[in-house]
């Protein structure tokens, strides 16, 4: 069975592209998925750090793309993970360095081996965002809801339309979401953005400070049993694997009780 | 048929392909492709040594080269020695190792396939060493390049000593400078940088690396193939370290180096890091 190919994207900076591409890399591997995730952010490469993976990089991206080095030998495991591999990208060149008919080749060369292969994409809409995108078959948008990061993602999505990117192609992911903001209505709600975006909604994360910790530490939250946000990516998981997962119900997580059952295990 | 642009020789290492690069590369791959055409894959898997004349190539005709000579050809590159004829001359046996030409299959990514041999923390084996990380990675391809190097050092030659370019002068850079994340230094000799390495930056050095700042980033001594280059910093805490063919990584995990210069080097086939004594 040949594997699948998505795109993390979103067009604006800082929304959480990297970190959504190694929380949903590492839990889909976590259900035992072979996954391949590929940094295609050249020069400014981040997925090895928030994996913790960044000593074992000796090829990168465009060492394969230039024929240097076989794809195998520039893949390199995760230390967690048995099945999840990254494809580092170059941090010395520029995204000019590899070109979307090279990107489409590593990609389908990749699936042969693996189920799934995430493109970590750059921010942007230049070449950067021509080489994620050439190769994959579904994309997953990331926004936050703030009135720039969804102006980039509509954007983003317009251009995925023009490259083909059908409607049910297409997911959103919103990302770092406070519940307490948007109930003293500070900020958008999820029905504000999907009024805008209208995507399909593939998950909402949390804002979480543990993600700051984890992201700092090189080991993904969706491996945190305890983490809001590291839950939302296991739903996420799940919804990507085809279960029907309900929405979590991200309120009153902040408050005493949750806290206190969550501290108990019962939250 | 024009004039001779390729020869074959066969020597104690394998096979040796001389290339008449004086005019245009392609006229030369050419002749060579007809001539390793015409050997039917006898040559497949061979380990050979191509000598450049005439001048040095490009980066990218570098690159066609290796291209053709590995992947097209398959046959197993030792080293392209891009010296001139006198310099040939002088000292016939001599190889220059280049980091940069090494084949596809001679260096394995490090970690990939290799996360179970780790060996994380500082070694306590030697007195006042640590071992830098998970150690070197057992590699199979570079082990065999490395087997020649040794019967041509064990052989005693005058020229012997000239492969790890020890003995020659070498030409020291000298950075007075930070290197920032996604800049990188390469230089056939020392290097020198006053200031930091950051992580993300890169020096390789076909000589030894002496930083008198803080190395955070990666660093490859002896690129060329000297196994006693030596990297050297007033804080020593790489991501990766690299020597001649070995590459050790910072081990997972928080690690304090010690508040004092420390120095790294090959003892015994690993990367190891010691307290610097003056």
């Amino acid at each position: 069975m040949q594997g699948k190919v998505y795109v993390v994207t979103s067009g604006k900076g800082g929304v959480g592209k990297t970190t959504a591409t190694a929380n949903i890399g590492t839990g889909l591997a976590a259900l035992g998925r072979k996954v391949a995730l590929i940094d295609a952010d050249i020069g400014l490469r981040n997925l090895d750090v928030v994996l913790g993976l960044e000593n074992r990089i000796v090829y990168d991206l465009t060492h394969v793309a230039d024929g240097l080095c076989r794809l195998r030998q520039a893949l390199i495991r995760d230390k967690r993970m048995e099945h999840l591999y990254l494809l580092p990208a170059a941090q010395t060149k520029d995204k000019t360095a590899v070109s979307p008919d090279q990107m489409q080749a590593i990609c389908d060369e990749l699936r042969d081996d693996f189920d799934f292969i995430l493109v970590d994409s750059p921010a942007g809409i230049e070449q950067g965002f021509r080489n994620a995108i050439a190769g994959a078959d579904d994309a997953i948008i990331v926004t936050t809801p703030e009135v720039s990061a969804v102006r980039d993602a509509d954007r983003i999505i317009g251009l995925l339309e023009s490259a083909g990117f059908e409607q049910d192609h297409r997911m959103l992911v919103i990302n770092r979401l406070k519940p307490s903001m948007v109930r003293r209505g500070d900020m958008m709600d999820i029905d504000d953005v999907q009024e805008i975006l209208s995507v399909p909604l593939l998950g909402v994360v949390p804002d979480d400070e543990s993600i700051i910790v984890s992201t700092n530490r090189g080991d993904p939250a969706v491996l945190d049993q305890s983490s809001r946000a590291g839950q939302a990516f296991r739903n996420i998981v799940r919804r990507i694997l085809g279960e029907e997962v309900p929405l979590m119900d991200l309120n009153d997580q902040n408050g005493f009780l949750a806290r206190f059952r969550r501290l108990v295990g019962i939250g | 048929m024009p004039a001779e642009l390729v020869s074959f020789r066969g020597s104690n290492n394998g096979l040796c392909i001389f290339l008449n690069c004086e005019e245009s590369l392609g006229a030369v791959l050419e002749q060579l492709t007809q001539k390793l055409m015409k050997a039917n894959g006898f040559f497949t898997g061979a380990p050979v040594t191509v000598c450049t004349l005439g001048r040095l190539l490009s980066p990218d005709e570098f690159r066609e080269l290796v291209q053709l000579i590995t992947v097209t050809f398959h046959l197993r590159l030792v080293a392209v020695d891009q010296r001139t004829e006198e310099e040939l001359k002088k000292n016939p046996l001599s190889v220059w190792y280049d980091h940069m030409t090494r084949p596809p299959g001679e260096m394995e990514a490090a970690g990939s396939g290799h996360a179970g041999g780790e060996r994380a923390g500082r070694s306590t084996s030697q007195a006042g060493a640590r071992g830098a990380a998970a150690s070197r990675q057992e590699r199979e391809g570079a082990r065999s390049s490395l087997a020649t190097l040794e019967t041509e050092r064990a052989e005693g030659e005058p020229g012997a000593e000239a492969i790890t370019g020890s003995g020659i002068p070498r030409a020291t850079l000298l950075l007075k400078r930070t290197l920032r994340s996604g800049q990188d230094v390469r230089f056939d000799g020392n290097v020198v940088v006053l200031g930091d390495v950051n992580p993300g930056a890169e020096i390789v050095a076909s000589g030894d690396i002496v930083v008198l700042g803080h190395l955070r980033g990666v660093a490859h001594a002896g690129a060329r193939g000297d196994r006693r280059a030596v990297v050297a910093a007033f804080r020593l805490s790489p991501t990766q370290l690299r020597i001649a063919d070995f590459i050790g990584r910072a081990p997972d995990g928080k690690i304090v180096p010690p508040n004092a210069p420390e120095v790294a080097r090959i003892r015994d086939d690993a990367v190891v890091i010691e307290q610097y004594l003056g």
